[in-house]
């Protein structure tokens, strides 16, 4: 039987004025995750630790943390997962503003989300049906796994340490964009945007975002180098560029413009 | 940033508010915008991280692709069955036939829905019917669901607000969305009627009055008062009892959803979807309750699949209740859960075996689930079968809304009658309504159950709201909004100046222990007479919490009293209500009134809230009817239930088909059917 | 207990920056020392200019043979393994495999997940020259021809022979390496895209199912295009180390039959 243990905790205290790691000690107990660790800290020993976190089984994307240095769902990590005897540090994520403690300001993101031009189906097939095969929606299934905990957008160094948040889609909106790309009934051409403003050409593929992605969506090989490949199709390929010319090309989908935003992006 | 609110809202433009922006919440949105009423979105958290992520299993809708005969007709019979006739029918009526409507909208809004070989959409089982009508993508429906709408909101977050001549008023989109805002209350005028709301934004931790020509409620359930359960932590009911306590009606809170399969867990029960059980999962105990062998090494001969064996026509996907009571009475009565060597003890576990699969369907099918469950207990169900137990999941009750019965029966779309509350002006819709589900919640009811409130909802607040500029009721003074403001501003001082020596969160772990223990699956007077007694004794000791987060930004200690407060609330409505209830009905089961009481049970419990003075504790005043009004116009409404589409009769799930009379008969009236279906 | 406090620059940036306590710089490092190496090796072999035809075998790095007697006379020799390497060199520097590894091992941009890079350098992916990494997919033509000349080289190995047909080690040594080049190049992400990727509907398309099948195959392939990328290497690097050793005498090529 596990027997009751303690475990050390340095957990991040403090606001955009400055912080520091603060030490602190638990009590575990079998299948212990990290947020309990946290909420034990919160209950017993500081009721004015921020954290945020929702629903505790790895769906809603709340409780981002960077545990040892590395970006996680402190939900869904096990206190097991550690070496015993050695501090955990938990810490916000870098990349996003904090707010305080562990909780940071990631509208950045929201930001971007509303950039992006929104679904457009084709009309209705004639029987009024709207048939698509699953080997077709496969694919996008695997990108709408995403939970949107960002923790993808905060390892990317492209965000992390070039600080383009408000200028590269990053990879959560690169799959989203490569999802509605995928759609076997989409009608809208993203491509260019893709290409001009969501810049899928900052990625230089060194796939951190599929090493922390914890619905193990594989963002790189499935979504981002796809849509790469598709953006090379239509504006850097010379010999498609040439049979376009002759043959006219293969049926367009309609260009998209990016959404008319009220506020300016990177205001804040 | 968004134009700062002081009262008036926005400066050109009116607008209504919606509070939630969980899928209700956001279809609200959406048919509001359609209907050209801007809205202001309220939501405790970012939108996409609201509770209706969690739903795995799968949204239904009686499509009958499969040719089994199936119809909206048979599905508003079997929900009303399920819910044991609690439920009033023409709001069951009014979704169940708009249900494939809905599905075929959320197509079209990209939801990627699982297949059929001919590229139609699949359709799972799930409890309470034999058919095969629930729609599903993966195992992360719901999520799937919110992120579609959330694309849909996100446009008209984008679009610009027109005058009535059609020309753009400068700087006004169509949604505003303040996220990470706590709802305080509701703003009353003078007339009693709901002219806006007060909210906290829980970053800089100001609180602000807001304006809006009508309020929507759609914030949820209150899991969480029962501590451990397959909620969010959000789901407090919070906003639900702040209006409570306002004066709206509160009905049915007595009848509480406990979701037989969940992994157990310290503090938080991992949902194990229904769907486990729709594609295939049994359930079952060793015979021999000292057996002391692995799951997967028990043979065939030496299971008890004890909800096939009871309930041969339904098997394991008998409603909730029914399922969640066996296994109860598996573990605690008869002390037959599952054996565990090391304890020497019958664990509250029974076996969810889903082994016999092929792990091919389950990785495309379940993969999302499975994966929860080999994460938090270390095993992989693909070869062994899972150990799950009981966990609290859903709240039939809910505020108290009004329906326009239509003449076949249905609900009459954009009258301003439906989903509103009892207070003017204020509407409610999803779980946090009472409305769809009787005394239980037939599986992927739920997702649909949001989604129709929330094209109900819309469309009637939209009518409410052209009738009163029509009547041009508007204009509030300022001085209504400065007074609510003020006095939530106290009263979240007065929070921050507890000096008391209570720890609220302990305070929460009692009452959730409680509540959790000794009412949800079984309940008997004795005890609940206790219960009340302790709920009592927690308002009293929470009004001595010490607070020691004085932080004036992101404060999460004092929110959660002001929650803790509120959960209080919601729980002695719960109690009371089924303290009060002497009969045996759906989700709420006494063992000493066995029966379901139809002569005087029939009908819906009304709550109404008393403030206690002082030191004293609050109090309930139960109701008969309901009156209120819309714009002068006198409502009523009694407490007797509508059954006036399927006449109520014993509930049994021992014979096939017994839920579904109605699909018998259909057969000859295929005209029938294809007319609803137009209908939707 | 809450007590001891830390003040230190807890959100570590700069060069190495971080809180991971693992040996995240071993994996980059390896990489770093295997890439290094193989590039001075090769580099060495294609100033060598001798020692890569033995019999019917050629050294892959020299593959096909090229007559480079035009530049005679230049102030550096030129070799024919300093043209051919311009091709697969190309295609690896431009794979979406390489990237990564070099990324992260030579520009630390980034080192590791969550470690810092050097400060204050400019980033601005793929600009100026290096749009061309837009251009993988010609590099992955020229790869495909090559594993022609490499088949080819294989099976001259084995009936290239004046006196019949031989198995040597060298033939298996060729074959392995013609292979596993197959195996890298089939697996390549724009093979991947052109194969069938860039089909939004195979239910409609034209052959569609056919194309959906054989993007299947090779999803299958790219999983694993980090071994290919490099098992394959080490093959082109053994291939020909094989055959520099059987040139200078110091292994004898051994018949099986």
């Amino acid at each position: 039987m596990a027997a009751e243990r303690k475990a050390q905790l340095k957990v991040y205290r403090g606001d955009k004025e400055g912080g520091e790691l603060k030490d602190y000690e638990v009590e575990t107990y079998p299948g212990m995750v990290v947020l309990d660790a946290i909420h034990d800290i919160q209950a017993k020993q500081e009721p004015s630790l921020a954290v945020r976190w929702n629903c505790k089984a790895g769906r809603c994307g709340s409780c981002s943390a960077e545990i040892n240095g590395k970006p996680k769902l402190m939900c869904m990590t096990r206190m097991t997962s550690f070496p015993e005897n050695e501090p955990i540090t938990v810490t916000p994520m870098k990349s996003f503003p904090i707010i305080k403690d562990l909780v940071t300001d990631v509208s950045s993101n929201f930001r971007m989300a509303k950039k992006i031009p929104a679904f457009r189906p084709r009309p209705k097939e004639a029987d009024g049906t709207w048939r698509m095969q699953q080997e077709d929606i496969d694919r996008i299934q695997e990108f709408r796994k995403c939970i949107e905990c960002f923790l993808c957008q905060d390892t990317c160094h492209v965000i992390r340490d070039h600080g383009k948040a408000e200028d590269f889609a990053g990879p959560r909106f690169l799959i989203a964009l490569a999802g509605l790309d995928m759609h076997p009934l989409d009608t809208l051409d993203r491509r260019e945007l893709v290409k001009d403003e969501f810049k899928v050409g900052y990625c230089n593929i060194t796939r951190c975002c599929t090493e922390v992605c914890p619905e193990h969506i594989n963002i790189t090989d499935n979504g981002i180098i796809p849509m790469k490949e598709r953006v090379a199709d239509d504006y850097f390929d010379p010999l498609r560029w040439v049979i376009r010319k002759f043959t006219g090309g293969p049926e367009k989908k309609e260009k998209a413009h990016l959404p008319v935003l009220q506020e300016k992006t990177g205001s804040k | 940033m968004p134009a700062k609110p002081n009262g008036k809202g926005s400066e050109k433009v009116r607008r209504v508010i919606v509070v939630g922006g969980g899928l209700a919440g956001l279809m609200t949105v959406i048919k509001l915008c359609e209907a050209g009423v801007p809205v202001d979105l309220f939501s405790l958290v970012p939108v996409k991280r609201s509770h209706s992520v969690c739903a795995q299993g799968g949204i239904n809708a009686s499509v009958n692709t499969k040719g089994e005969g199936d119809s909206p007709a048979v599905h508003l019979e079997e929900t009303v069955y399920g819910g044991d006739f609690l439920a009033n029918q023409p709001p069951v009526k009014g979704m169940a036939d708009a249900a494939p409507g809905i599905v075929f909208m959320l197509d079209r809004m990209g939801v990627p829905f699982n297949r059929t070989a001919e590229g139609l959409l699949d359709f799972r089982r799930f409890g309470g019917t034999l058919f095969h009508r629930t729609a599903f993508a993966g195992a992360t429906t719901g999520q799937q669901l919110l992120y579609a709408l959330d694309e849909q909101v996100r446009r008209y977050e984008t679009l610009d607000v027109e005058d009535s001549k059609g020309s753009v008023i400068r700087g006004e989109k169509m949604v505003r969305k303040f996220e990470l805002w706590d709802f305080l209350s509701i703003v009353r005028d003078d007339d009693g009627v709901a002219r806006g709301i007060v909210a906290q934004d829980l970053k800089s931790m100001e609180i602000e009055a807001f304006s809006g020509e009508a309020v929507c409620l759609a914030t949820g359930g209150c899991g969480i008062v029962f501590g451990r359960s397959t909620n969010s932590v959000i789901n407090t009911g919070t906003a639900a009892a702040a209006v409570y306590r306002q004066g709206a009606c509160y009905a049915n809170g007595e009848f509480i959803q406990v979701h037989p399969t969940a992994i157990p867990g310290a503090d938080k029960l991992r949902l194990i979807s229904e769907s486990a059980r729709g594609e295939g999962g049994r359930v079952w105990v060793p015979r021999d309750p000292r057996d002391a062998r692995k799951g997967r090494e028990i043979p065939e001969k030496d299971r008890e699949y004890f909800l096939e064996e009871k309930y041969p026509g339904y098997g394991n996907l008998v409603p909730r209740d029914i399922a969640a009571r066996e296994l109860f009475k598996k573990c605690f009565h008869e002390k037959r859960g599952v054996y565990d060597p090391k304890t020497k003890k019958n664990e509250n576990e029974v076996y969810l075996d889903l082994t016999h699969m092929p792990e091919e369907m389950l990785r495309k099918k379940l993969a999302g689930i499975l994966e929860i469950y080999e994460k938090f207990v270390g095993e992989d169900p693909y070869t062994n079968p899972m150990r799950v137990f009981p966990a609290v999941h859903y709240s039939m009750g809910g505020l108290w809304v009004d329906f326009e019965r239509s003449h076949s029966g249905s609900l009459v779309i954009g009258s301003p009658r439906n989903q509103a509350t009892n207070i003017e002006g204020l509407y409610a819709c999803g779980e946090c309504d009472y409305q769809y589900h009787g005394a239980n919640r037939l599986g992927a009811n739920s997702l649909l159950s949001c989604i129709y409130g929330g094209m109900a909802a819309g469309p009637a607040i939209a009518t409410y709201v052209k009738n009163m500029r029509k009547a041009s009721t508007g204009d509030t003074s300022k001085s209504v909004f400065e007074a609510a403001r003020k006095r939530e501003e106290d009263h979240y001082k007065s929070i921050l100046d507890m000096e008391g020596d209570e720890n609220p969160y302990v305070l929460h772990q009692e009452l959730a222990e409680t509540m959790l223990r000794d009412c949800t699956i079984e309940r008997d007077n004795g005890v609940l007479d206790k219960v009340i007694e302790k709920i009592d004794d927690i308002e009293l000791r929470a009004r001595k919490c010490g607070v020691t987060d004085q932080a004036t930004h992101a404060n999460q200690g004092a929110p959660f009293i002001r929650h803790l407060f509120n959960m209080v609330v919601i729980a002695r409505v719960i109690a009371q209500g089924a303290r009060n209830r002497d009969e045996s009905r759906g989700a709420h089961f006494k063992p000493a009134f066995e029966k379901r009481d139809d002569k005087n049970w029939l009908r819906t419990t009304l709550a109404m809230h008393e403030a206690g003075e002082g030191n004293q504790n609050n109090s309930i005043k139960y109701v008969r009817g309901i009156d209120y009004s819309i714009h002068g116009a006198p409502m009523h409404a009694s407490d007797a239930v509508d059954v006036s589409l399927v006449t109520p009769r014993v509930r049994k799930y021992e014979t096939a088909g017994a839920a579904s009379e109605t699909a018998k008969k259909s057969d000859d009236h295929e005209d029938e059917k294809s007319e609803n279906r137009a209908e939707a | 207990m809450a007590s001891k406090s830390v003040h230190l620059p807890v959100l570590q940036s700069g060069l190495g920056g971080t809180l991971r306590r693992d040996a995240w710089w071993v994996g980059p490092a390896i990489t770093f020392v295997l890439l290094s190496a193989f590039i001075v090796y090769s580099t060495w072999r294609a100033f060598e200019n001798a020692n890569f035809l033995y019999g019917p075998y050629l050294s892959p790095l020299y593959s096909p043979l090229v007559d480079t007697s035009w530049a005679k006379g230049w102030p550096i020799p030129v070799s024919g393994a300093m043209i051919i390497l311009i091709g697969p060199g190309s295609f690896r520097f431009t794979c979406y495999y390489y990237r990564k590894a070099y990324y992260r091992a030579f520009a630390m941009d980034p080192p590791a997940c969550a470690v810092g890079e050097p400060r204050g350098h400019s980033y601005k992916g793929e600009r100026g020259l290096l749009i061309f990494q837009n251009l993988h997919r010609f590099t992955l033509y020229v790869a495909i021809g090559f594993l022609f000349f490499l088949w080819h080289d294989a099976i001259k190995g084995l009936v290239g022979w004046q006196d019949g047909v031989h198995l040597n080690v060298g033939t298996l040594v060729l074959t392995m390496n013609a292979f596993l080049l197959s195996g890298y190049t089939l697996s390549c992400h724009a093979f991947r895209h052109l194969v069938g990727g860039n089909v939004n509907s195979y239910s409609t398309a034209t052959a569609g199912m056919l194309r959906y099948k054989i993007w299947q195959k090779v999803s299958k392939l790219n999983m694993n295009h980090m071994a290919w990328a490099w098992t394959s290497l080490f093959g082109v690097g053994l291939t020909d180390f094989y055959i520099r050793c059987v040139c200078t005498g110091a292994i004898h090529d051994m018949r099986f039959f």
